[in-house]
């Protein structure tokens, strides 16, 4: 059963990223946490390993069809995954009881990104 | 060109620190930047993103699981259904109003992080 809900919850995040190019990890995380009843910072670490394997088959794609500035992404690259490491250290130091409330704010402000922010047009 | 470097390097640390603290990709915040901050063209902004998403994530999960903070037999349903549903959307991608789409996913977003919230209140 949670193995059906698992697919259902990846299906949906998967859905979203594709077809708007963000939206992951904000189902993935409440998904697993208030329908699986996963641990807060488990949910985490699994969301990040799914993200891992989703946005390596994307850049995959995107990258053949010429859509990476690869030179943009090499710069952004160092300082972004020694913070993300540094980012997990802290979040370990965090209680699930605050580090909850913290993600549901982080769930406001991406709504409020994604329903007023500059997207791409097509 | 220098300055154009050190705007690469803050965003970096911005979406990296969010990406390891809360678990996920950052996307929502890095497509907007590439496109307004750093001038990356619209088609390319996606790609771009991605790109840089997959070493974050990747550090990000290493970190979590040398922590303990990690279910490797949760990962197979979430991945198998993620992988069928971005190669999905991508091909639905052009034919969905994505303006419309972000507008009941952004409202929805908001609902889910109250209800997250709500109980820390009352604690």
């Amino acid at each position: 059963m949670d193995i059906a809900i698992g697919i259902g919850i990846g299906l949906l995040a998967g859905l979203l990223a594709g077809m708007l190019g963000v939206g992951g990890g904000v189902i993935l995380i409440p998904g697993m946490v208030l329908l699986l009843g996963v641990e807060q910072h488990t949910a985490q670490g699994v969301s990040l390993a799914v993200i891992t394997l989703m946005a390596l088959v994307g850049t995959f794609t995107h990258y053949r069809q010429e859509n990476v500035r690869l030179r943009v992404a090499l710069w952004i690259i160092p300082a972004a995954v020694i913070f993300s490491f540094l980012g997990g250290l802290v979040a370990d130091t965090i209680d699930a009881s605050l580090l909850r409330p913290i993600f549901g704010a982080l769930l406001i402000v991406t709504g409020i990104v994604m329903v007023l922010g500059r997207w791409p047009r097509r | 060109m220098r300055r154009q470097v050190l705007v690469c390097m803050l965003i970096g640390a911005a979406a990296g620190m969010i990406a390891g603290l809360l678990g996920v990709g950052g996307g929502i915040f890095l497509v907007p930047l590439l496109v307004g901050v750093l001038g990356v063209a619209q088609h390319q902004a996606h790609g771009t993103s991605l790109a840089v998403i997959a070493p974050i994530a990747l550090v990000g999960a290493i970190t979590y699981a040398i922590l303990g903070h990690m279910d490797w037999a949760l990962i197979l349903g979430l991945a198998l259904g993620g992988l069928v549903g971005v190669v999905l959307g991508a091909r639905l991608m052009m034919r969905v109003p994505a303006r419309q789409l972000r507008w009941i996913f952004g409202i929805f977003l908001v609902f889910v992080g109250i209800y997250m919230i709500i109980p820390w209140l009352g604690s």
